[in-house]
């Protein structure tokens, strides 16, 4: 049984309580427009380019099985309909020009290449984060996966949109799961669809059935100028949240461009330009006020 | 006392250390080394030459300049200061030559050569003293000590007058500091500050002959002894001191001495006097946790002062979590390098493999960059015979290629010289990974060799080079014997081989496995070419990318495998050279020399081009991209580990600050964890990059920024560009 895993981050500390290693899936089902991950939005293998590094050795050409890189005046050009992502060009580029996201794993490796970490997970609380894309995209796998993760005593989280049905989809994964971080990026059912490709009932109708089965879980949203950075939106969302049980925290987090040159690198059409972080100031008025409204 | 008085005088104690290290570097210029807590001279001194080549050698030699000295030694009073003294003359730095080298057998200097061993021949110290033995003798009881084994060996009354005219020598610096400071309060009209003076003088005149029964004469005491080995040759090693101080301090309260707030205040002043490498924490010879009330008064000073500081806490099961919470604490909190921390588990069965009791190995402690020895009973040579791997691995390269009947690489490295390919006629051998394998071995075999028969050759000639004067003091035996600890005095000879340039040589196999044998990239007459002219053939920069980014030790299995396959190798050829009571151990260490050795390395199959620098100790290289993290370095190391109870410290440079996250429980679960598999020391900076670059530009506008360069500290702005570029370095490619 194999995943589609677009990395393992070793050492991740944003993640989640202590030491992690977040394991990215690949494929998402929502389009939100300021995806910072925009090479784990397909489900395919994709091929990242970085034009800048090139020294122009043009071996990459000769090389390629399917003929579809080339250069023009302004450097070197890929035919992403015909590319196949074989990588083969990956392992022929000296100056890391291509780089390959998304691979093909066993739930044994991706599982043994984790539990190396596992005395980092222990002596600081830590664990494994399973990110996305959206997980629940490949939840047989998933399942399996967080149940040999959960029998190994190894603390579990899972980010996700949490869109997908509840039964059987997130359902199966249920058992194995420590603690769910809940993406809820707009309140409003049209601004959610508008920005994200999707509406939220799903969403909405998901976290309650968390809190009624008794998990934990975080909500999170990304705070992002001109879509959600306003009060009444964000209060709109905590007065929802509110009367979870088991809703441990509700947590902002400011939008950053540091993805944006990923779109270039993955050919990938950019739907949010704004080049500016979210001023950490405003986050934080913002996150006061989700506070006193959760009675923080 | 209010506190507060004690804390102002702290921190005017801090602010005239700075301004003393902006008069070394302006009058002394760079120190690529310890702060050492030496200050600029304030008197004139030089040499007393006794050998026509311009140098002193010998017992004879050495006693009198030191002599000498110790009498003309200025004094050195602050009226913000517990203690009194300061040191200002590096004697053996002084000294034109460290040893007659025409007495280097032709052969031994020869192999030195081929491999450009470092191989530290005439240096001295580096070693441990036992503190103890001092604190109940005193120097008065150090004299009756030489009286009586004069008395024993009358043959030997030299070394025994010799010995004793270097106590008597320190005693008139004493004097010469209680007469100034009866001088001093007669002066002055402040009351407060006659009565410190008074105090002061009180302390060093029960301190002259006695031994020292309070915390303050102490500390007093060992300042003293430390200042003269300083001067003498360096040293630098200190101890276990809290156990150390415990009792004297617990003295003290009961009879109603000293308070708490006194005891770190005179705390703070002996720390800044001099960054001595001295632990806490850690196990006693019974196994049981040995912190106590003076492990927290030593770390509250340390807060306090926050200089260089070369503290070092000893990671053990049964330690107390809430000292080593406290000391990862203020490593975050300041980010100014300090503490680091050591692993007893590994280096306690280490040690036990050889054959030693596990009480011996518990007493074994970090008193040095990477040095560990037993305080008094051993001499270890720690750190001053290295053999760097790269340059064996280049010796091996082109024995294979005069084998295979291709053209070596000396000579005319960095010049091209355009060889026809296939002009050479191949003689008897092919090449190959194997017999690259095996050539390196041998020629390893070979340096391990000639590195163990350099320190032979130092333990032959040392006693005639230079005695230990000042640490045969608080050794146990060569008083006892007669005899100087170089030269059958010491209790162990366990001697320090270390290895350095791990990571190129790993990488290098791993390259030329993967791009040669594998993928057939490339040949090896082909890379030999780029080799010789360091990538300055036509297609050499392609070539040389295509081997940098190969697979590499640190972030591939490939690449562990033969940092492993190396260690096992070199760890096994250093154990082979026991014989009769020397013992030879293994570590993985280059101190700060990786691009001082990469200077006599030509390019090698890694992508590394002529001349720049080797992997730092057993780090992995950080020149190439790729996945590359605090665990995974960490891991790493530990796996590498030669294992019989000397070090392959972890450098670590990594900044664990983020929103979620105790940056302290991040630390800890990293030092934890590596000791926990296996690892010994932990060198930890604490940094941050823009600050750290901004200082790289303007080292002047950071006089206060500490960085652990490996094993000590230094103010970043005391180390030359190139020593400030290798620590960026680290941290920025990190």
């Amino acid at each position: 049984m194999a995943l589609i895993v677009t990395d393992i981050q070793h050492y991740s500390i944003e993640d989640g309580p202590g030491i992690r290693d977040t394991i990215f899936l690949k494929g998402c089902n929502l389009r939100c427009k300021w995806c910072h991950n925009p090479e784990s939005l397909d489900t395919h293998i994709s091929l990242g380019i970085e034009k800048n590094r090139c020294t122009g050795c043009g071996r990459c050409f000769s090389r390629c099985p399917q003929k579809v890189i080339s250069s023009n005046a302004e450097g070197i050009v890929v035919d992403r309909e015909k590319c196949d992502g074989c990588g083969i060009c990956v392992g022929e580029c000296f100056s890391n020009v291509f780089s390959i996201a998304g691979r093909r794993m066993e739930l044994q490796d991706v599982f043994g290449e984790v539990m190396v970490d596992r005395l980092y997970f222990e002596n600081s609380n830590g664990g494994v984060t399973i990110s996305g894309g959206e997980p629940f995209l490949q939840w047989k796998e998933l399942a399996d996966l967080l149940k040999m993760f959960h029998d190994a005593g190894v603390h579990t989280i899972v980010q996700t949109n949490l869109t997908m049905p509840f039964e059987p989809e997130i359902a199966a994964s249920l058992p194995f799961i420590d603690l769910f971080m809940v993406d809820l990026k707009v309140f409003d059912e049209d601004l959610h669809r508008k920005w994200t490709g999707m509406g939220n009932g799903a969403i909405l109708g998901n976290l309650e059935e968390l809190d009624r089965r008794g998990k934990d879980f975080e909500v999170h949203t990304p705070v992002v100028e001109g879509v959600n950075d306003n009060e009444e939106e964000i209060r709109r969302i905590v007065r929802f949240l509110r009367s979870f049980a088991h809703l441990s925290r509700y947590k902002l987090l400011g939008y950053h461009p540091f993805g944006l040159s990923k779109y270039d690198k993955f050919g990938i059409p950019v739907g949010y330009t704004n080049e500016r972080q979210f001023p950490s100031r405003r986050l934080d008025q913002l996150q006061v006020l989700a506070d006193k409204e959760l009675g923080i | 006392m209010n506190s507060t008085v004690y804390w102002e005088r702290l921190a005017r104690l801090r602010e005239k250390k700075l301004a003393q290290t902006q008069e070394k570097l302006e009058y002394e210029g760079y120190l690529d080394e310890d702060d050492y807590g030496r200050v600029v001279p304030t008197f004139s001194w030089s040499i007393i030459p006794n050998d026509p080549d311009g140098n002193f050698y010998g017992i004879d030699g050495w006693t009198e300049n030191f002599c000498d000295l110790m009498e003309k030694h200025a004094t050195y009073i602050d009226p913000d200061d517990a203690f009194t003294g300061k040191w200002m003359y590096f004697m053996s730095k002084m000294r034109p030559y460290k040893y007659k080298e025409q007495l280097l057998p032709k052969s031994l200097k020869r192999s030195i050569e081929l491999y450009k061993l470092d191989a530290g021949i005439g240096f001295d110290a580096h070693f441990c003293p036992d503190y103890k033995m001092g604190l109940s003798l005193g120097w008065g009881g150090l004299l009756k000590k030489i009286g009586k084994y004069k008395a024993i060996h009358p043959d030997k009354s030299h070394f025994y007058e010799c010995h004793a005219e270097v106590i008597k020598s320190i005693q008139v610096w004493i004097q010469h500091h209680i007469e100034a400071l009866a001088k001093l309060g007669e002066e002055t009209d402040d009351l407060e500050l006659r009565n410190e003076y008074r105090v002061k003088l009180e302390t060093n005149k029960a301190v002259k002959d006695d031994p020292p029964t309070t915390y303050r004469q102490v500390l007093q005491w060992i300042i003293w002894y430390h200042l003269a080995s300083r001067t003498f040759n360096r040293d630098g090693a200190g101890g276990q001191l809290d156990s150390l101080l415990q009792p004297y301090y617990e003295n003290d309260v009961k009879a109603g001495r000293i308070t708490r707030d006194e005891a770190v205040y005179q705390m703070g002043c002996f720390l800044i006097n001099d960054p001595v490498y001295w632990q806490i924490g850690g196990p006693d010879k019974d196994g049981k946790d040995q912190s106590c009330e003076m492990s927290y008064i030593i770390l509250d000073a340390a807060e306090k002062i926050n200089v260089t500081l070369n503290l070092t806490l000893r990671v053990h099961d049964g330690m107390d979590m809430k000292l080593f919470d406290k000391a990862v604490r203020l490593l975050v909190k300041h980010k100014e390098a300090w503490p680091r921390f050591s692993g007893d588990k590994a280096l306690v069965s280490g040690f036990c493999a050889l054959g030693y009791p596990v009480s011996l190995a518990r007493q074994r402690i970090a008193v040095g960059c990477n040095w560990m020895s037993l305080p008094g009973m051993e001499y270890t040579l720690n750190d001053l015979f290295k053999i760097n791997f790269a340059k064996v691995f280049e010796v091996a390269w082109q024995d294979m290629m005069k084998r295979c009947g291709y053209p070596g690489l000396g000579g005319d490295i960095g010049t091209y010289n355009p060889v026809v390919k296939g002009s050479m006629k191949r003689t008897i051998e092919v090449p190959s990974v194997k017999l690259l394998w095996d050539l390196f071995s041998n020629h390893l075999s070979q340096a391990v060799q000639a590195t163990a028969d350099a320190m032979r050759f130092h333990l032959h000639v040392q006693k005639d080079n230079e005695v230990e004067l000042l640490l045969n003091l608080l050794s146990h035996g060569p008083l006892e014997k007669g005899l100087d600890i170089s030269n059958g005095g010491a209790m162990y000879y366990n001697l320090a081989i270390d290895g350095a340039g791990l990571g190129t040589v790993a990488d290098c196999f791993t390259a030329v496995q993967q791009r040669i044998e594998e993928e057939k990239r490339i040949g090896w007459e082909t890379l030999n070419m780029e080799l010789r002219t360091s990538w300055a053939g036509d297609d050499g920069e392609q070539y040389r990318l295509m081997m940098l980014s190969s697979k590499h030790y640190g972030s591939s299995e490939e690449g562990l495998a033969w940092g492993k396959k190396v260690e096992r190798l070199f760890t096994s050829l250093v154990l082979a050279q026991r014989k009769g009571n020397l013992v030879f151990i293994p570590g993985l260490f280059s101190w700060a020399k990786s691009h001082i050795l990469g200077k006599d390395v030509g390019a090698t199959p890694n992508g590394r081009r002529y001349g720049d620098p080797i992997t730092h100790g057993a780090n992995p290289s950080k020149t190439f991209e790729g996945e590359f993290n605090a665990i995974a370095l960490a891991t790493t190391i530990a796996q590498v580990q030669p294992g019989y109870g000397n070090t392959a410290p972890l450098q670590l440079e990594f900044d664990p600050f983020m929103q979620d996250n105790d940056p302290v429980k991040l630390v800890e679960a990293v030092i934890l964890t590596h000791f926990q598999m296996g690892g010994t020391l932990i060198n930890v900076n604490i940094l941050n990059k823009d600050q750290l670059l901004d200082a790289n530009k303007h080292p002047e506008k950071y006089p206060d920024l500490v960085v652990r360069v490996t094993g000590f500290t230094a103010y970043f702005c005391m180390l030359t560009p190139e020593f400030r570029q290798m620590v960026v370095d680290r941290v920025v490619n990190g």
